[in-house]
């Protein structure tokens, strides 16, 4: 996770439901109508990059009293409610993450490092751990043949998400030059 | 009645062994590896950690492995690569010359025997040939070695610029050899240009800095000092003697007591063994030698 990292850069980009602490004229253009003052309480997405600063820094100390609390709260994000949390505890190689979110770990460990959650991070382990043999098992089964082709890996390729997909294809490749120089120097 | 006489036989090898090795050195310097080092014999026996081609290239070889491996910029080996780039350039001109010598003989042999010439001829290529090959696996070694370490350059180049200042633990002249330090600030001279040219003067004065740490995101790269790594646990050189930070355990086996921060925990490495560790653990390990990275 580097400053010049695409997969961060678009992991950064995507979209978090966020709730703001105050009246702030001048930044409707967030809700979609320039011009216009933003009203306490008022619902936004926000992207990460813009909300995990927000969420942070706080109002003018000297004019509030209540200073501690900060520009927007972060609501709790569909990608990890109870709901998609217990489709991982019950069966994580079936779970679609793609269709979730395309960089599903990648927001997931910036989450909990926000808000210091560790069910949640226990929670991934078990997933990523458990995702990783089946992927395994995918990278390793190569066959020459199909190496061109690349198809015919079955629906659970189509699970993956970005940081799994280099996963895949790192291991897949080694696997793949491994096989190739000791079939034919 | 057993009379323990172990250390007396090996007083015995060692005299031979002596001579047998200042045999084979002397071997080289005539065939293969031409003026090793020019240093003459007496010299050698003196200082046992011998230099010589053989363990040089063992050492490279080692080091190529670490480098290529570790995610920081290992420092520099600059009397080892010193040693091999002349030894390279004294094989390169003993090839030519020992090329030059047999189409000599050959023309000058001409009228003689013909069917003498093509045997002689054949007996002299061999030789030659694998001077060649070792000479190219050599220059690969090297090649690779410097490319990887021009690509980590690259990488880290906004981090080894910090270096340059007071709280460097490593001055960066000894990190980098000196063309490696030309490359790095003619690089990052030009790739800042290119960033300024481009996009960063139409930016606001205050996110200009390509260096700027304080920001939501840090912009310079640290090596991952965390990074799993394969380890090889060699131990010291036998020679040395003992080594103070090497133990026993209950077993009788030799280990390296580690400490691993983030869990608190202590990791035995034992003698021999192979390891996957995170390279901030074994780091000093590994700069000293006792553990290499595979």
């Amino acid at each position: 996770m580097s400053y010049y990292d695409i997969d961060d850069i678009l992991a950064d980009a995507s979209k978090f439901p966020c709730r703001f602490n105050y009246d702030i004229p001048g930044l409707g253009y967030l809700e979609g109508n320039a011009g216009k003052e933003i009203r306490k309480n008022a619902k936004v997405e926000l992207p990460l990059w813009l909300a995990r600063i927000l969420a942070i820094v706080g109002g003018d100390a000297g004019l509030n009293d209540e200073d501690a609390l900060p520009f927007v709260e972060l609501m709790q994000p569909e990608m990890f409610s109870p709901k998609v949390l217990n489709a991982i505890k019950s069966g994580p190689v079936t779970l679609d993450v793609h269709s979730i979110n395309s960089h599903f770990y990648a927001l997931a460990i910036k989450w909990a490092t926000l808000f210091n959650d560790r069910d949640l991070i226990e929670v991934l382990n078990y997933m990523l751990l458990e995702r990783c043999q089946e992927i395994n098992n995918h990278a390793s089964s190569v066959q020459l043949e199909n190496v061109g082709r690349g198809g015919s890996q079955g629906t659970f390729m189509l699970t993956l998400d970005e940081f799994e997909k280099v996963l895949y294809k790192d291991s897949h490749e080694s696997c793949k030059d491994t096989k190739k120089w000791v079939i034919r120097k | 009645m057993n009379i323990d006489i172990d250390d007396i036989l090996a007083d015995l090898d060692r005299d031979t062994t002596a001579v047998d090795s200042s045999l084979i050195t002397q071997g080289h310097n005539d065939t293969t590896v031409l003026g090793s080092d020019g240093i003459p014999l007496n010299k050698q026996r003196v200082v046992p950690a011998a230099i010589s081609p053989v363990s040089d290239f063992q050492t490279l070889m080692r080091f190529w492995r670490n480098e290529r491996m570790s995610p920081e910029l290992l420092p520099y080996p600059h009397l080892l690569m010193e040693r091999t780039l002349r030894r390279i350039q004294d094989q390169l001109e003993h090839i030519e010359c020992v090329s030059m010598g047999y189409l000599e003989e050959q023309s000058g042999s001409a009228e003689n025997t013909s069917e003498s010439v093509g045997s002689t001829a054949l007996l002299n290529k061999l030789p030659l040939l694998c001077m060649e090959a070792d000479l190219e696996r050599l220059k690969f070694v090297v090649r690779s070695l410097l490319r990887c370490r021009l690509a980590k350059i690259d990488k880290y180049s906004l981090y080894l610029r910090q270096f340059d200042s007071e709280h460097g633990v490593v001055p960066i002249s000894e990190l980098l050899s000196r063309q490696e330090l030309e490359y790095h600030e003619r690089h990052s001279a030009m790739l800042l240009k290119l960033l300024n040219n481009s996009i960063l003067r139409h930016m606001p004065p205050e996110a200009q800095a390509v260096d700027d740490n304080d920001g939501s995101v840090k912009m310079v790269d640290e090596p991952e000092w965390d990074r799993f790594v394969f380890v090889y646990v060699n131990g010291p050189d036998t020679k040395q003697g003992v080594d103070p930070r090497l133990q026993v355990n209950e077993l009788g086996q030799q280990f390296y007591p580690v400490s691993i921060q983030e869990l608190h925990e202590e990791a035995e490495l034992a003698l021999g063994g192979i390891y996957v560790m995170r390279y901030n653990v074994v780091r000093e390990l590994v700069l000293d030698d006792m553990v290499q990275l595979i």
